[in-house]
């Protein structure tokens, strides 16, 4: 049992002129739910497959359950489990002879939890997999991750375009397949209340960089919200740590990172007022934290 | 039933703990009843079992709820745990907390305080008198 | 790796199936109206062609798929190497073509063999596992292609063109086959790599798929340079004449090489007798140029003959030679084909179908035939009796010669090179001594001969040069007149200079002298000079462009790191020129990691 699942350093992928990765350098130890955040092109399926060796880094290494990732040996493969958006299987390949090919491959193979996690999903081992819908390819593919056993369970996106019944499927998957096993999840999402629900740290990503590595609730903690009148639209120069601002009938809802004990204090040094605090709930604190920068209703 | 919500101002775990203890006050969780355990709830709930294992601690430090090795989880008798001192910094707290948000809306003094003493009639409120050893 | 095989099985057995039987049908066919053994060389090239491309699209059908629809990582994410995957992939893929190549062609030659009348030799059985691996040698280039997914990487497949050599023995043909196969080989293990993007690393995987490229594009290169000297030089000196390069003789002065080779065979000999240093060549010169056929006092019968080395026929070689083995009896009715086996030559009822019998006796050489039963084997020149079923010996060459070519009616008699001399027979057949003419140089150098009737005399023409563009041989002109008492006389005998200047003729070594070393090796090509002949003007030369390549090419892989493969792409583009250079450009990653 490795004490570190994931090692990165000084890892920087570029495409063209766009710089996926810059710079990432962290460790996710053994053990726990860890959510990867980011938005869409934050760089997170591009990690994914540089850990996996499917992608070479412009710079920096990454190792995985101790194994350098770019010459990963068989044997730590066959202790990673990795469930992509996509879900690509064969679809010529019907389920059973599917799970028989995987059957063969991985030594720990447990058919108890293979069925158990497809059976919500209602699939019938003769159809070809070409011809499940996206949900049931999904619960598919997770069955099959999570049936080899694996020590390390690499998921991107996986319930991304699954309807509200397959989600729920998926997720009591994960959370309870078979018995406990030893297992680290990294769960790459922007779905903030699957990541409320499931993550023990959250690692965040933005434009490829590593912006916040903690617990969900610290960082939550970090971001407050006010309803504030202001003379002007708000920016970072008056209000330092301003992540995002909403107009809001003539005021302003401004979210705001470290907030300063004496808050409404500094307001009324720019002129403003604060009204009345906001409760921000997960989804909104993070999504803000993400979003820095955007605004709706004026300019920032 | 202990319900949460995602995007709900409160963390998950703070959820479990507020939504505990309002069903033990209320009697709908009587002293002596099992919980569910902490996987099982976390299926029900459809969470992280280490959310609700933190839930359960908290619970466990205040007292609501005590854990018996091999059989379960349980509601303790209502014991009051905190300190004289503890106790009233926590109401003034919250009467703080409550005047400031009712404050501004304009009903009078005796409406609230009528709607105040609605609320906590059918409340089970632990003895003030029992008091911890250690504080 | 076992139930990977299975399923790639399942995926393609369907398919395979359906093929197999089409094949079938089509050998069939081919048994029932025709000669399944004995195919026109057009439908040899044909065939070869199909299974080949056969071969190459189930590579890169079966590899596509895994990369198109990102099923790659689900293919390569799994506890076994990526080399053990990539074999469990390919022998299902050998196995379909076993069944659709091998198993068809098997059960037919079996059958024709068992229940027809039809003689087959060990050597079409021999067929069956060369065309399979043929079929998997194109189908394991198919899945290289597939892998790196450029249009360049098709180069490589220069590798399977030595296996096309129809000259060879027996089990010999499948060493250029397992070898081509075997690099195919190694270059698809090298590119089956999780990061499909990256180009091949280290030493032996870049030189893997670097040399072969190279040698493709040797020719072009070569051949770009040929290009310059016809559109820069010729025409700039002569006016626009087309991209043809060297037909346009009339540019090159007279007296060289260039001038005589594309003129046809009268206006060679009178352009053959003008140059020489007899005073009746000119007047012989007008009548030859201006007469034509039949018209008195003109040349009235005219007859080329040339050595047909290359096409001479081996014994047990696998692919059907330039002529063909077939003889027609009187009438069409029966069809004689030769037997390797028995070297003997089989004949069966055209319309029936059955046996007739054989031609007694075995020849000791695989025959060259011309249609009228005539045939040449080793040294002598055979007549085949249909009727008494049997070869008869009509002559045979002073020792040690071997007759290059069949027998060719001419004035009466006939004519017939050997590679020692021209043989002319008078009317009483070759019973009588023939009248011998030396040849003046080497059989392979030797372009044509020309034999033309005049009133009084004949005249032989000897042009030599067929090996004379790279310095190998001399180019020479000879031409004797043979008058009716037998007394010869030399009107011309003229050495012939190269009208084209040494670095057009020598572009391939000038272009990398290495791999012009290695493509005369792997051909054989008797036209490969040794090196001190090549003139010390094409050495610099060739020097001079190494060098410019050779920074061409470090400047180009420095653009990648420092590293083994700088050294190794600027020795390469030292030693392998200009190709070196255009394979960089061609095989370096498009994305820059």
């Amino acid at each position: 049992m490795v004490e570190v699942a994931v090692a990165v350093t000084g890892l920087r992928r570029r495409f063209g002129r766009k710089e996926a990765l810059q710079e990432l350098t962290f460790e996710i130890p053994a053990g726990g739910v860890h959510a990867l955040v980011g938005r869409n092109g934050a760089g997170k399926s591009t990690l994914f497959r540089i850990l996996l060796g499917f992608l070479a880094p412009s710079a920096g290494r990454s190792a995985v359950l101790g194994a350098p990732s770019g010459a990963l040996p068989p044997q730590i493969r066959g202790r990673i489990g990795w469930v992509t958006e996509e879900h690509a299987l064969p679809p010529w390949m019907a389920v059973g002879t599917l799970a028989a090919l995987q059957r063969a491959h991985y030594p720990r193979w447990r058919e108890a939890t293979f069925r158990e996690v497809l059976a919500p999903f209602a699939v019938d081992s003769r159809q070809a997999v070409g011809g499940l819908s996206r949900g049931e390819r999904a619960g598919l593919s997770l069955a099959l991750a999570l049936a080899q056993g694996p020590e390390l369970l690499l998921l991107d996106e996986p319930t991304l375009g699954l309807d509200v019944v397959a989600k729920h499927a998926f997720l009591d998957a994960l959370l309870f397949a078979g018995e406990h096993q030893e297992c680290t999840v990294v769960y790459a999402s922007h779905q903030m209340d699957e990541v409320e629900r499931l993550a023990d740290h959250l690692w965040v990503l933005k434009e490829g960089r590593l912006v916040s590595a903690s617990s969900p609730e610290a960082l939550w903690e970090r971001i407050g919200g006010w309803l504030v009148e202001l003379p002007h639209p708000p920016d970072r120069a008056r209000i330092p740590g301003l992540l995002q601002a909403r107009a809001l009938e003539g005021r302003w809802e401004v979210i705001v990172l470290d907030p300063p004990e004496a808050f409404p204090k500094l307001l009324d040094e720019v002129g403003g007022t604060a009204v009345e605090p906001l409760s921000l709930g997960f989804d909104r604190a993070i999504n803000a934290f993400l979003s820095v920068g955007s605004t709706v209703g004026g300019a920032l | 039933m202990i319900q949460i919500a995602t995007g709900d101002p409160r963390p998950i775990f703070r959820q479990i703990v507020d939504g505990v203890r309002m069903q033990v006050a209320t009697g709908e969780l009587a002293p002596g009843s099992r919980l569910p355990s902490v996987r099982g709830l976390a299926m029900q709930l459809r969470i992280n079992g280490n959310t609700v294992a933190k839930a359960y601690n908290e619970l466990t430090a205040e007292g609501v709820i005590e854990s018996r090795k091999g059989v379960g989880v349980f509601v303790c008798e209502p014991r009051q745990r905190l300190s004289v001192e503890e106790r009233e910094r926590r109401l003034e707290e919250a009467v703080q907390h409550f005047v400031s948000a009712v404050v501004a809306l304009g009903f009078g003094p005796e409406a609230i305080l009528e709607r105040l003493a609605k609320e906590m009639e059918g409340l089970i409120l632990p003895s003030a008198k029992e008091e911890a050893s250690d504080g | 790796m076992k139930a990977l095989l299975l399923g790639e099985w399942h995926r393609l057995g369907r398919l395979a199936l359906g093929f197999a039987l089409l094949h079938l049908g089509v050998l069939a066919g081919m048994a029932f109206y025709g000669d399944l053994f004995v195919p026109s060389p057009t439908k040899v090239r044909l065939g070869l062609a199909a299974y080949g491309l056969g071969g190459l699209l189930l590579g890169v059908a079966q590899f596509a798929v895994y990369r198109r629809r990102n099923l790659w990582s689900f293919l390569l994410h799994r506890p076994l190497a990526p080399g053990k995957i990539f074999l469990a992939l390919a022998a299902a893929g050998g196995l379909v073509l076993a069944l659709v190549i091998a198993l068809p062609l098997l059960l037919v030659t079996l059958l024709l063999d068992g229940f027809s009348a039809q003689w087959v030799d060990g050597r079409q059985y021999l067929m069956v596992p060369f065309l399979w691996g043929l079929a998997m040698a194109f189908y394991v280039g198919g899945c290289y292609l597939a892998l790196r997914a450029r249009w360049s990487a098709a180069l490589v497949l220069v590798l399977l063109l030595p296996c096309l050599n129809g000259a060879v023995p027996d089990a010999w043909v499948f060493v250029p086959l397992v070898l081509g196969l075997v690099w195919l080989g190694g270059l698809a293990l090298t590119a089956f790599q999780p990061d499909l993007s990256a180009s091949p690393r280290g030493i032996r995987a870049t030189v893997l798929e670097a040399l072969p490229t190279q040698c493709a594009l040797f020719p072009a290169v070569a051949f770009v340079l040929v290009l310059v000297y016809s559109v820069a030089v010729i025409h700039w000196e002569a006016g626009w004449r087309g991209f043809a390069v060297f037909g346009w003789n009339d540019y090159f002065p007279i007296g060289s090489y260039e001038r005589a080779a594309y003129l046809d065979h009268r206006e060679l000999v009178a352009h053959a007798l003008r140059l020489g240093d007899s005073p009746r060549g000119p007047g012989l010169a007008v009548v030859v140029a201006g007469a034509e056929d039949g018209v008195e006092g003109g040349a009235d019968e005219r007859v080329a003959l040339w050595p047909e080395i290359g096409a001479a026929p081996v014994r047990h070689a696998l692919l059907f030679q330039e002529r063909g083995e077939s003889l027609l009896g009187p009438d069409g009715a029966t069809r004689w084909v030769f037997s390797h086996d028995r070297m003997q030559f089989h004949g069966r009822n055209t319309r029936t179908g059955a046996a007739v019998g054989w031609l007694e006796p075995p020849l000791a050489e695989v025959p060259v035939v011309a249609a009228d039963g005539s045939m040449v084997a080793g040294g002598a020149l055979y007549q085949a009796e249909f009727g008494a079923g049997r070869v008869e010996r009509l002559w045979q060459a002073p020792s040690g010669e071997r007759l290059m070519g069949p027998a060719v009616p001419f004035d009466g008699g006939e004519a017939i090179l050997s590679d020692g001399a021209l043989y002319l027979s008078d009317d009483s057949g070759w019973s009588g001594s023939p009248t011998a003419l030396p040849l003046p140089g080497a059989v392979e150098n030797l372009e044509r001969a020309v034999v033309v009737k005049l009133p009084e005399s004949r005249l032989i023409t000897f042009f030599l040069g067929q090996l004379s563009e790279r310095d190998a041989y001399p180019a020479r002109l000879v031409v004797l007149e043979l008058a009716e008492t037998g007394a010869v006389t030399t009107i011309t005998d003229r050495a012939l200079v190269a009208g084209a200047p040494a670095w057009v003729r020598h572009r391939g070594f000038l272009v990398s002298p290495l791999l012009q070393a290695l493509v005369d090796f792997v051909w054989r090509d008797p036209m490969a000079p040794r090196w001190r002949q090549i003139p010390n003007g094409v050495w610099a030369a060739a020097l001079g462009l190494a060098l410019v390549s050779m920074f061409l090419t470090a400047g180009l892989a420095r653009r990648r790191g420092p590293g083994t493969a700088f050294w190794l792409w600027t020795a390469m583009g030292f030693f392998c020129g200009l190709p070196a250079f255009v394979s960089l450009l061609l095989l370096r990653p498009r994305s820059e990691p």
